[in-house]
């Protein structure tokens, strides 16, 4: 009795191909060519490759053109490719020897069962979409163009304004290819095209219909007019493909915008400055900051974040590589640091984490966001070149002790101040 | 001419805020026969600026180090913060050609330059490595073997690591505690030693600081200690003249006097109190004073 047809790819003659005899049509290719021609005279439900001696390179066209065939792999395991590599190029499934006997037989039925299964959906699709009377009409009345295909890349549905956009009828069974017209199928990289029609451009976004373990069983395509955008010369490809239409945000959408922006759990990636880290990289101490591989190193050392969360050098560093510069300047928490260099002298990366938070609160007061207490220290260095104040009185306290005078004479601090310019931005952050 | 010169740094703080650490510094340096000058042109370190002006604090260091220079002296510092900033712009004049090309040119600016010349040493240090624990012991004279003392390293004595050169590792570090060892005393082991005093935020976040503080002053109660040593007026302007404010505000008793090295070992070398100035110490030394047999 058969269960179905096998084809087994190995050089040498396999134990296991005689219990495979027992219940499958089996047949077996000692080459690629071999493999290959077999393939191409007659379907097969299953094809076994030992891929310890066989080359791989062949079987992503052959299986593109037998999309309703199952590929197991054996292989005596350890120094074979990995098992997500495989399982990547579309096989069903991985076999190691040794492999129990009956293993290979459970594999099979399993994957032609999941075949069978994936028949019958595509079948149940194609049934769907052309039958189902609420589904035409709803397509029917869509303002875009709506294609379906089966797993076989064949039309099953084409609504009425998919074949005015295309400018041509779009028959039953008709290969996508002939729509597309270089492609034989859709698949990863042609979800996203732009067709030359008669009348000027279309694109078509199609996506997989996944209902089924081994793959898909249809693809649904979306049509957009695109040519006005195209003659405008508006068009980037993201605009031809992505977002075709223009969108005016309402006051909700506003309003909602607003509320993410405010919840500190969303990113909103068009706030984002990417160049943020490079501005910080260019700084003296800020230069390793995309060393950082967020260990956490740093939050576990520091003792302000044992007591109070606000502070997280983690958490900081990550919103700085992520851009978040607005964010990150205006923020009360860069202040925080107490610059006890616990963390870099732990970090194992050297992102010098003490110095970037110095590097961003420098940042910060450039664009008028300093802490006022700096602000305050800033002044006091300036006029007196020291932080707190000798007065007459001090000095006579000093006298009594046996203390030298201290002069308060602070006209290079002055200069100083002048030639690096913090004087003005001492007066940017103290009007703020 | 002494064999051990230095220009005194003396910063912001201690002249502001610990007259009597500045005290027991000069008495203990002439004692070790410790050359230290002062030199007046000398401002503020630069270290407050670091946060939003890292040229401007690294200018004004490098003013100061010149100043050294120029005097032909290394530096010894009583701050650990004006030891940090101060030997990392000397370490980045040396390590970093783009920080040196921007000191280099600001500096000519004020008519100044620097070529590395100056070794930076705080005072705990000059001590520790050029006085010696063996010249100390042998300069004992009071018996201070009934009191323990629980060493606050701090942060910026020894971190960043690399512009100090190694000299004592920072995280096991034993100076402060083979200097306590010198004295007669006892060095207390207790948790978070290498813990922050968290001066840097007492003007930015308030009860941060002084929980920082008061975690500290848990630990050392908790080894039963008789006083804390320290080496950095901010450190001391935590513990000692915040110690009050930290027990209301925790409702807590500590309790815990808090003395500069150089007042303990004051103590041991036979000087008196008020020549260290113990008198100025925020917490009451006076139990301490008397466990030796001293009126406080």
């Amino acid at each position: 009795m058969s269960n179905g047809s096998v084809l087994v790819v190995d050089t040498r003659d396999p134990a296991y191909i005689r219990d495979l005899q027992k219940t499958y049509n089996t047949e077996i290719a000692e080459s690629v060519l071999d493999a290959i021609e077999k393939i191409e005279q007659k379907r097969f439900d299953a094809v076994i490759i030992n891929i310890d001696l066989i080359g791989l390179s062949w079987l992503p066209t052959v299986r593109k053109l037998n999309p309703e065939t199952i590929f197991i792999a054996v292989s005596a395991g350890r120094s074979m490719r990995t098992v997500v590599d495989i399982m990547r190029m579309g096989f069903y499934d991985c076999v190691f020897h040794p492999f129990p006997s009956g293993y290979l037989a459970t594999s099979l039925n399993k994957g032609i069962q999941a075949l069978s299964t994936q028949r019958g959906k595509a079948e149940d699709l194609a049934a769907t979409v052309s039958q189902e009377g609420s589904f035409q009409a709803a397509s029917q009345s869509m303002s875009d163009g709506l294609i379906v295909t089966d797993h076989k890349h064949r039309v099953v549905f084409c609504n009425h304004k998919a074949a005015e956009l295309l400018g041509r009828e779009v028959p039953t069974g008709l290969p996508v290819s002939e729509i597309t017209g270089q492609l034989a199928e859709l698949d990863a990289e042609t979800m996203e095209l732009e067709i030359e029609t008669p009348a000027g451009s279309v694109s078509m976004r199609s996506m997989p219909v996944m209902d089924c373990p081994t793959s898909e069983i249809g693809w649904v395509s979306v049509l957009t007019d695109v040519t006005k955008l195209r003659k405008s010369g508006q068009l980037t490809s993201e605009a031809a493909l992505g977002c075709a239409h223009e969108i005016e945000p309402s006051p909700a959408a506003h309003e909602r915008e607003s509320k993410v922006l405010n919840s500190e759990k969303y990113i909103l990636l068009n706030d984002l400055d990417a160049n943020f880290k490079d501005e910080i990289s260019r700084e003296s101490g800020g230069e390793n900051i995309m060393h950082c591989f967020s260990c956490g190193t740093c939050v576990a050392a520091c003792p302000v974040r044992w007591i109070n969360e606000k502070y997280n050098p983690r958490r900081i560093i990550r919103m700085a590589l992520l851009g978040m510069r607005e964010h990150v300047l205006k923020s009360e928490f860069i202040w925080l640091c107490s610059s006890c260099y616990t963390c870099h002298e732990r970090c194992p990366q050297e992102v010098r984490v003490t110095e970037i938070m110095n590097v961003l609160r420098n940042i910060a007061t450039r664009e008028g966001y300093a802490h006022a207490a700096y602000v305050r220290q800033v002044d006091s260095i300036r006029s007196l070149g020291r932080l707190y104040e000798i007065d007459d009185f001090d000095n006579k306290r000093r006298e009594r002790l046996g203390l030298p005078k201290i002069s308060s004479d602070n006209s290079e601090i002055d200069q100083i101040f002048e030639i690096t310019g913090i004087n003005k931005l001492n007066r940017i952050a103290a009007s703020q | 001419m002494k064999e051990i010169r230095y220009a005194l740094f003396i910063g912001c703080t201690i002249p502001a805020r610990a007259r009597h650490y500045e005290l027991s510094v000069r008495r203990i340096a002439d004692i070790f026969d410790v050359e230290l000058t002062d030199l007046p042109d000398f401002s503020c370190c630069g270290f407050p600026l670091g946060a939003v002006n890292r040229r401007t604090s690294m200018l004004m260091a490098a003013r100061n180090l010149s100043i050294a220079e120029e005097a032909g002296l290394d530096i010894c510092t009583m701050c650990s913060a004006c030891t940090s900033i101060l030997s990392e712009v000397d370490w980045l004049v040396k390590n970093d050609a783009k920080v040196q090309d921007q000191i280099e040119s600001d500096l000519a600016q004020l008519g100044r330059k620097y070529d590395g010349g100056v070794q930076i040493k705080h005072f705990a240090r000059v001590l520790y490595e050029d006085v010696g624990v063996e010249n100390l012991k042998s300069a004992v004279s009071r018996d201070l073997s009934d009191l323990e003392f629980a060493s606050h390293y701090g942060c910026h004595y020894l971190k960043p690591s690399e512009v100090h050169g190694g000299f004592d590792a920072p995280e096991y570090p034993q100076s402060l505690d083979a200097l306590v060892s010198a004295t007669g005393a006892s060095p207390a082991d207790y948790e978070n030693k290498r813990g922050c005093c968290g001066g840097a935020l007492l003007a930015i976040d308030e009860n941060i600081s002084l929980q920082m503080s008061r975690d500290k002053l848990e630990c050392i109660k908790a080894s039963g200690a008789d006083a804390i040593n320290l080496i950095c007026p901010f450190c001391s302007v935590m513990y000692d003249d915040n110690q009050r404010r930290i027990e209301k505000a925790f409702e807590a008793e500590y309790n815990i006097p808090v003395l500069y090295y150089p007042q303990i070992l004051g103590l041991a070398v036979g000087l008196e109190p008020g020549e260290l100035g113990l008198n100025m110490n925020r917490v009451s030394t006076a139990e301490l004073l008397a466990k030796l047999g001293e009126q406080g």
